[in-house]
């Protein structure tokens, strides 16, 4: 991969910054009168919806994952390399794959969970799914699906589809990283995964969950080994605090990790892995060549989807401001 | 107030006798029925509105607590989480006999096998506010259970009561004071017949002195 490759999109990736919404835009919708008066403040911008059909049937999803397929479509086709936007369009095929597994096993209905983002056409996967074999998609799929069904097939486990899919999710971004071979985006995705696992961990200890079940659901795909989290996750919050604050962004961590004696809130800890995955995005964000300005810029429409999806939902349901704002994911700029 | 419509004889009078202690009896029973299940559905109600107040109390911090944890998630990801449950539960209900009235009594399992599992969904397209959402909504689900037993019982005794009463009123203000007009009716039509049976003997053994 050239660097160079990247000066035409980067440049139109600087235009497309500066539609995103800036703090003064959330805090207009946070300000608004009940859910008519935020989604005023969506009109004239790039997302498009009726605002009767929005308020009756309060589906702000809809119009949302348009708006987002619409991005990732444009930067299909302006990106040099397809694998960087697939580093956040995984998400979705491997959703998809999900709930075309379970469609599958089940013999149910979910078609209208499908989200038709990505690089893999929907109808790809379904083929996948329907004969567990396809030379058109990454050997990296095609093996979780044949491992999710050859275990469904075994165990008749539903619940073991996504932990697959979580799994081989993973295993696919890392693949991408090493690929790519761009030394921010590897550090972008060895911190999603460490932290994604270390969330995981402290989520399962909150619940009381057993180390294998650590074993089954944890990542190896990160930069700390998945065993090390295990060890330390049995020695309790101290270990497992002591093995991340030797982390390059221990700082961020400092605050809800220092004092292990007490519980961690894992709903700051959510909040802070964004806030470390923005910093990190951040330096990217102005490098004028290579791959880094698009990554930061999708992390950023995700993140404001994000934001704007709570505040309806919350303005819907006359959820308190503070709960919003303490909610309210890294913003673009600030 | 109506009377029956019945000829005046002595075999009458001695049935509608008959009738008015039955229905006499009856109406004592059934008073007595009336105040045995208001006893009781008055214990239920109570009952029924304290874990009312307290399920709803409940369910609409869990219920707040989901919308807030769904808000940061697409809805997509969260209804592909739950779409196939892995959890099913066995209804057994039995019949119980409060004062006659046939109330329901429900036994709700859960598999044992499904208790112990530990994966409930995938951790990937969840955050921790959903785990302590369904948390939450997983510890209101039996005393919900329980809410749908007690608010049938209470409605069906209710029911019941609704009847008990009518039929109280029906003997009580209807047919009792009915059966004891007419009996006083027949009762006064005999002796008038007595009476003037005795007066026409009186004439006629007159006439033959």
């Amino acid at each position: 991969m050239q660097d160079t490759e990247y000066k035409g999109i980067n440049t139109q990736i600087r235009v497309a910054e500066t539609k995103l919404f800036t703090r003064e835009d959330y805090e207009k919708m946070l300000r608004a009168e009940g859910l008519r008066g935020a989604l005023d403040v969506l009109k004239g911008t790039d997302y498009y919806f009726d605002e009767q059909e929005v308020l009756d049937t309060k589906n702000f999803d809809q119009f949302l994952m348009a708006r987002l397929k619409t991005v990732y479509d444009e930067l299909f086709e302006m990106t040099p390399n397809r694998e960087v936007v697939q580093i956040y369009t995984l998400r979705y095929s491997y959703h998809n794959l999900k709930v075309l597994l379970k469609q599958k096993v089940k013999e149910v209905e979910l078609e209208h969970l499908l989200i038709p983002i990505g690089n893999e056409s929907i109808s790809t996967l379904r083929n996948l799914v329907q004969t567990g074999q396809s030379e058109i998609l990454d050997p990296i799929i095609v093996e979780a699906v044949q491992h999710a069904l050859d275990d469904y097939n075994t165990f008749e486990r539903v619940e073991a589809i996504d932990v697959f899919m979580d799994t081989y999710y993973y295993k696919h971004i890392r693949a991408i990283a090493d690929e790519l071979n761009n030394a921010t985006i590897s550090k972008v995705v060895d911190v999603m995964i460490d932290l994604d696992n270390l969330s995981t961990v402290i989520r399962s200890l909150n619940q009381q969950k057993s180390r294998s079940f650590l074993h089954t659901v944890l990542s190896s795909s990160g930069s700390i080994a998945k065993q090390a989290i295990i060890d330390a996750a049995d020695q309790g919050k101290g270990a497992l605090s002591e093995l991340y604050l030797s982390q390059p962004y221990a700082k961020d961590l400092e605050a809800i990790l220092a004092d292990s004696r007490s519980e961690i809130n894992p709903m700051m800890l959510d909040r802070v892995i964004e806030e470390i995955i923005d910093e990190l995005m951040g330096e990217g964000k102005y490098q004028a060549f290579g791959p880094m300005p698009v990554v930061a810029y999708i992390f950023a429409i995700e993140k404001e989807i994000t934001n704007i999806r709570l505040i309806l939902v919350g303005k819907d349901n006359q959820i308190d401001e503070e709960i919003l704002r303490e909610r309210m994911r890294p913003i673009y700029g600030s | 107030m109506a009377r029956l419509d019945v000829k005046p004889t002595r075999m009458e009078l001695s049935n509608l006798k008959d009738r008015l202690a039955i229905s006499t009896r009856g109406h004592k029973l059934l008073k007595d029925k009336q105040d045995e299940l208001m006893r009781q559905f008055i214990t239920l109600i109570r009952q029924n509105n304290e874990l009312r107040a307290e399920v709803e109390e409940e369910l609409t911090e869990a219920m707040r607590a989901f919308v807030v944890a769904k808000s940061l998630l697409n809805e997509s990801f969260i209804e592909e989480l739950f779409a196939v449950p892995n959890t099913s539960v066995t209804l057994d209900i039995q019949e119980k006999n409060i004062m006659s009235v046939i109330v329901p009594q429900m036994d709700f399992m859960v598999d044992e096998a499904v208790k112990e599992l530990e994966m409930q969904y995938g951790f990937l397209n969840s955050n921790s506010e959903l785990d302590l959402a369904i948390d939450r909504i997983k510890t209101i689900l039996p005393k919900l259970l329980k809410l749908s037993e007690i608010e049938k019982t209470c409605q069906l005794l209710a029911d019941e009561i609704e009847k008990t009463r009518r039929r109280v009123n029906a003997l009580e203000y209807l047919k009792i004071p009915e059966l004891e007009e007419t009996i006083y009716y027949i009762e006064m039509k005999l002796e008038e017949n007595e009476r003037a049976n005795i007066t026409r003997i009186m004439k006629v053994k007159d006439m033959g002195q």
